[in-house]
């Protein structure tokens, strides 16, 4: 298979300012290496701290890190993340289209597939509402909707389907099943060992930093 | 992303921001009329009320000289907090930086078309001003002001992403520039050799040269709105330069 993102011995460093002359510095990824291959739907679990959110800056290209080589062949960059500038004065179809412009789509591409990403979201008419009158459970019904709807290339989740209620919840499962069996590639983060193992064909496991499993799903 | 998109991106959001910015207020859009005239009624008291200064039409003198000023300096304050104000947007995907500073250049520019616009129609309607060739001098002067408001911006914003303390001495900085370009007083009365002094601050040729256009129906400086257009392009292209080198430690900066 073909690999889309390559990490090799990836390691990000953060420094923090200790007082005004010294500063203190701590990894939070080392030594990191794997490949996310065309098509398939990879988790990556890990506790709080573990470097679940840096790893995903990191393939989303959005951190270079401190050593080691990324490569990333998305030919479209459109990797993505859920409520993607959000501008909360305005309505839902607004800012549907403002998320889907910065991920990189084309405008003609966004307003074909808008009344979808009405649909699927549920909101009816709080479509048309600013979002500032959503709960936050709408909102991310919304950003989940662009991206699914919008279908990038690589799809990038951080906990997303933790919220929204019950029904939401299991539409969005389905969503990403039915994704994961098209050709877009899905990275899946969540502290969810269960849900992941539900989803995904391999997963990742992180611990303070190092990457400490590869598991195949069966 | 590609060129296009990334301008079509820049576009857009600028376009949606001043509508968000328009829904939030009451009087939304007209806010953008009213602010030069309120800041106008307030220096024609000061100056021509209290202190006696100002000849016949200070009114539109003020006018012509507040409308780009404000626009630079409303456009240098805003940007400043742009990259900061961009960090979540940052930490969810990838773009070039240049994008936060430009989509307030863009938003504050087509607020300004608007208004200078209207101050056209204004100072016709009240017989202040001639239609003539000279007005086709105004795109130039529009151009060279946002040339030196691209740099202005970019390096302001850049500055307070690794200085965080700078964000309080760029409003003071641009308060300082203020009394320095002629807004309130014209820099023609300025005797030797101070009136080639106060022309190094760009802002001050361009105030002029506004009101040669608007007002007196004079041709501007030609060659010196040449050189402003020139050195501001070129600040532009390192300031673009500066950015693509930083990129990523930018998006890495701002979070820490």
């Amino acid at each position: 298979m073909e690999p889309i993102i390559t990490l090799n011995n990836i390691g990000v460093r953060y420094r923090t300012r200790k007082n005004f002359f010294r500063h203190e510095y701590h990894d939070a990824l080392k030594d990191i290496s794997f490949e996310v291959y065309r098509g398939e739907t990879l988790g990556v679990v890990g506790h709080n701290g573990a470097g679940k959110s840096t790893l995903l800056k990191v393939l989303a290209g959005i951190y270079t890190p401190d050593s080691g080589v990324y490569i990333s062949k998305a030919k479209k960059t459109s990797l993505l993340a859920l409520q993607v500038g959000f501008d909360t004065n305005l309505s839902g179809r607004d800012n549907a289209v403002i998320s889907g412009l910065i991920m990189g789509f084309k405008k003609k591409e966004i307003l074909s597939r808008i009344e979808n990403i009405k649909e699927y979201s549920e909101l009816d008419d709080y479509f048309e509402l600013p979002i500032k009158t959503y709960s936050t459970g709408m909102r991310a019904r919304l950003g989940f909707s662009v991206a699914a709807q919008l279908k990038p290339e690589v799809l990038l989740l951080d906990e997303v389907l933790g919220v929204g209620d019950q029904s939401f919840k299991n539409k969005s499962v389905k969503t990403i099943k039915e994704l994961m069996a098209s050709d877009s590639t899905v990275i899946l983060v969540s502290h969810s060992k269960e849900f992941v193992n539900e989803v995904c064909q391999r997963s990742i496991e992180l611990k303070q930093g190092h990457c400490s499993n590869v598991n195949l799903i069966e | 992303m590609q060129a296009t998109q990334f301008l079509t991106v820049i576009w857009e959001k600028s376009k949606f921001n001043l509508k968000s910015e328009a829904s939030t207020n009451y009087l939304s859009y007209l806010w953008w009329f009213l602010e030069p005239v309120l800041q106008m009624a307030c220096y024609f008291v000061v100056f021509k009320l209290l202190l006696k200064q100002g000849g016949p039409g200070y009114v539109y003198f003020l006018l012509v000289g507040l409308v780009p000023w404000l626009w630079f300096a409303r456009t240098i304050n805003q940007a400043t907090n742009s990259l900061m104000a961009g960090r979540g947007l940052m930490g969810q995907l990838y773009l070039p930086k240049t994008f936060f500073p430009s989509v307030i250049i863009v938003q504050t520019t087509l607020k300004q078309i608007l208004i200078i616009v209207t101050l056209i129609v204004f100072l016709y309607a009240s017989s202040k001003m001639t239609i003539s060739g000279n007005l086709l001098y105004l795109p130039l002067l529009i151009v060279s002001q946002i040339s030196i408001m691209i740099p202005a911006s970019m390096m302001a914003a850049l500055l307070v992403v690794y200085i965080n303390d700078s964000k309080y001495v760029i409003p003071t900085a641009i308060q300082f520039l203020f009394f320095f370009s002629g807004i309130f007083y014209d820099i023609g009365n300025i005797d030797p050799p101070y009136s080639q002094a106060v022309l190094i601050n760009p802002m001050a040729g361009i105030v002029q040269a506004y009101r040669d256009i608007l007002l007196n129906n004079t041709a501007p400086n030609y060659s010196y709105l040449l050189s402003v257009l020139a050195t501001g392009t070129f600040l532009s292209l390192v300031s673009m330069a500066l950015y693509k080198k930083l990129d990523h430690k930018i998006a890495r900066l701002v979070q820490e």
